[in-house]
């Protein structure tokens, strides 16, 4: 491979490990401002996915840089070891979005950064980081005065659901002057509750981060733990999931448009759309026989297989759905008022590349990125879709690219039913494996646990996994001792948006401060986790 | 920047909200009960009040009442989802806030699910902090489980008079 020749020359290292076009570097945090720039200028690494921060031991923190070139689909893991006393250059000048990466390593590993970091998952009065291996409890200072906010208080009827946050601002003739996000409302430690869990147990609990996208997460998490182990799934477990993964879309993108319509005052739309909210879970609920779809996924397939009578079901759900939202998506294009009102809350393409967003906003601006196609599994390769893209990247193009992958998803749904495959729903290792240990009379599960992770022999100290979810691509990055997780660190896309929406809200008027934030979709219970 | 006078820097709350409508409809249920309500919620729970009330249910219409919204202080609270650290102090507040014979109703399994309370930033059971006189259980809770809590909430409010 070029790039690996590349890199080796570049940075003059010699131990770049290549896995799959992802490579693997060590240096030491003298030279990492150096590596990193010559990763982003020479060698196209423009995204940093996510940085890692963990802590080794009494003394020392690892941190981990997940450089991504968008173009070619290609990773490169840059880890660097220092002292617990050192302080660490923040990289904001080469990548604007790894404030937020910073931040939240500050707030639960206590790293020091080289700019000032105020606590905001947690009162000023708690002293204490969760994440360090000898963490017990917090230490609480009652003589902390409170953080100071801004004067105005943006509250989507606070506290409401997963979009509950306080946008405090301050006003110069009533526009946005500056803005301040409060948090912490969802944070439930789900990291640290995560460490010493084996797979399956994580499996079983990964959903919690999100209910609207819970059964992407767990599928998130299947896919990392499939690829370590290096199993293939059966083609129609693969068909279902990607069903699961387009309803599941579906939903959290009608739950977005109602939020947007009703802050619109259409609310007529709002019903008509929580209408179809309500049909799309019932018929994941129909599907998975769970009204939490995330437990219809495991490791190497899926639970249970397709209800009878669920297909021509669905397929008829499938046209009124489309038939439905096409009616209103016509009248509405065709509206003066819903285009003026939606011309506000602009991410600009150049913005939108800076801050490394993705999801339907990025797309709204103009850049066709979409795991779905960049780097397709299952069979997203073999379906026909299209990448809706927006242009000026207002909220109203976003609406656009909403209501736009509505149809892609319904499409994509409508052809993995009529070519639904026949087989098996487990991957045939995994099933043979649970029936024998479980006829045997001395089934012993410890063991049965350990044993099938060391049947296939994986090297599973580093592993992570991508996933095109509704609201942008998440990740999850896990570090294992055998099938126990050491460290796991989820990155919500929701993350990167909420940093670029309180720079890209100045100037904004205040009555369309939220909206605009509605129109992110940003969810955040999987922010805080 | 523009000089805020001492009137501006009372911090205003803008309550706008995404499902207002939809609570709404809780809320005039509520006040045609002559109950006034608030909310603290949660996550999924949400989902199920959206399906509750714009189902077919047996019962539905008594929920939807027309009545106009009164400026009276809540004496109901409801409270839905997992609870922090810092939720927990508005739930206070929101309590403390509560007018007359306050009620409170916590529905779904978070705020009785024991897999949180392993947090650092779970401060535990809500009744070790305030007096919860229902429970709506299930997680999400179905429509019928609403709908019987809401009437159980009735009868007790009947049988405190």
């Amino acid at each position: 491979m070029n790039l690996i020749n590349e890199v080796n020359n570049l940075l003059h290292l010699h131990d770049v490990t290549w896995v799959n076009n992802r490579g693997h570097v060590e240096t030491h945090l003298d030279k990492l401002e150096t590596v990193l720039l010559c990763c982003k200028e020479n060698l196209g690494f423009h995204w940093i996915s996510d940085i890692i921060g963990n802590d080794i031991d009494e003394e020392n923190y690892s941190l981990k840089y997940l450089l991504k070139n968008p173009e070619e689909g290609n990773s490169l893991v840059v880890t660097c070891l220092f002292n617990k006393t050192i302080t660490v250059k923040s990289i904001a000048p080469l990548w604007r979005h790894a404030v937020e990466f910073e931040k939240e390593i500050h707030e639960m590993l206590g790293v020091k950064f080289d700019f000032y970091i105020p606590r905001y998952l947690f009162s000023e009065k708690f002293k204490g980081f969760p994440l360090l291996k000898n963490f017990k409890d917090f230490e609480v200072d009652e003589s902390v005065e409170p953080k100071e906010f801004g004067s105005f208080i943006v509250s989507p009827r606070f506290p409401l659901n997963e979009q509950d946050i306080k946008i405090h601002l301050d006003l110069n003739n009533d526009k946005v002057s500056l803005c301040d996000i409060e948090m912490g409302f969802h944070h439930f430690g789900f990291e640290k509750n995560a460490e010493g869990k084996s797979v399956d147990q994580i499996l079983n609990s990964i959903g919690i981060l999100s209910s609207k996208t819970s059964a992407m997460w767990t599928m998130s998490w299947a896919h990392l733990v499939e690829q370590g182990l290096n199993i293939s799934i059966p083609d129609k477990a693969m068909g279902i999931r990607m069903i699961l993964n387009e309803l599941t879309r579906v939903k959290d993108h009608l739950y977005t448009l109602i939020l947007i319509s009703y802050q619109c005052g259409y609310e007529d739309f709002v019903s008509s759309l929580t209408i179809w909210y309500r049909k799309t879970l019932e018929q994941i609920t129909l599907l998975t026989n769970n009204k939490n779809s995330s437990f219809h996924i495991t490791i190497g397939g899926v639970r249970s297989d397709i209800p009878s009578g669920w297909i021509s079901n669905c397929l008829e759900f499938l046209g009124s759905l489309e038939k439905e939202l096409l009616t209103e998506y016509k009248f509405l294009t065709k509206s003066s008022f819903w285009y003026d009102r939606l011309q506000c809350g602009t991410i600009e393409r150049k913005k939108a590349m800076e801050w490394g967003i993705t999801g339907p906003a990025l797309r709204a601006c103009g850049v066709n990125y979409d795991l779905r196609k960049r780097d397709p599994i299952y069979f997203y390769k073999d379906v026909s879709f299209e990448i809706p893209l927006g242009i000026n990247g207002h909220i109203y193009d976003r609406f656009l690219v909403l209501v736009e992958e509505v149809f892609q998803s319904l499409k994509i749904i409508s052809q993995v039913l009529e070519n639904i495959p026949t087989g098996n729903i487990i991957s045939e290792d995994i099933n043979s494996f649970y029936n024998i240990n479980k006829n045997s009379d001395e089934f012993d599960e410890s063991k049965y646990k350990s044993s099938i992770y060391s049947k296939y022999n994986v090297d599973f100290s580093n592993s992570w996994s991508e996933w095109e979810s509704s609201g942008g691509v998440c990740h999850i990055n896990a570090s294992f001792d055998q099938d126990i997780v050491t460290r796991l660190k989820v990155t919500s896309p929701g993350q990167k948006l909420m940093g670029l929406f309180t720079h890209e809200v100045i100037n904004e008027k205040l009555e369309d401060v939220e909206l605009f934030w509605l129109s992110l979709g940003v969810k955040m219970s999987e922010v805080e986790k | 920047m523009k000089n805020i006078s001492n009137e501006e820097k009372s911090p205003k709350i803008i309550k706008i909200g995404a499902f207002a409508k939809i609570l709404n409809k809780v809320e005039k249920w509520a006040e045609s009960n002559f109950f006034i309500p608030t909310f603290i919620t949660g996550t999924s729970t949400i989902d199920e009040l959206i399906c509750f009330l714009n189902s077919d249910v047996e019962g539905q219409e008594c929920l939807i009442s027309t009545k106009e919204s009164s400026n009276l202080r809540p004496d109901i609270l409801f409270i839905c989802g997992s609870i922090n650290y810092k939720k927990l102090e508005i739930i206070k507040d929101q309590y403390h806030k509560l007018d007359g014979k306050k009620y409170v109703v916590t529905i779904g399994g978070m705020t009785k699910n024991i897999m949180k309370y392993n947090s650092y930033n779970s401060p535990g059971k809500l009744e070790d902090f305030i007096p919860v006189d229902l429970h709506i259980y299930g997680n999400p809770p179905s429509k019928l489980d609403i709908l019987n809590g809401l009437r159980r909430l009735k009868d007790l409010r009947n049988e405190s008079y």
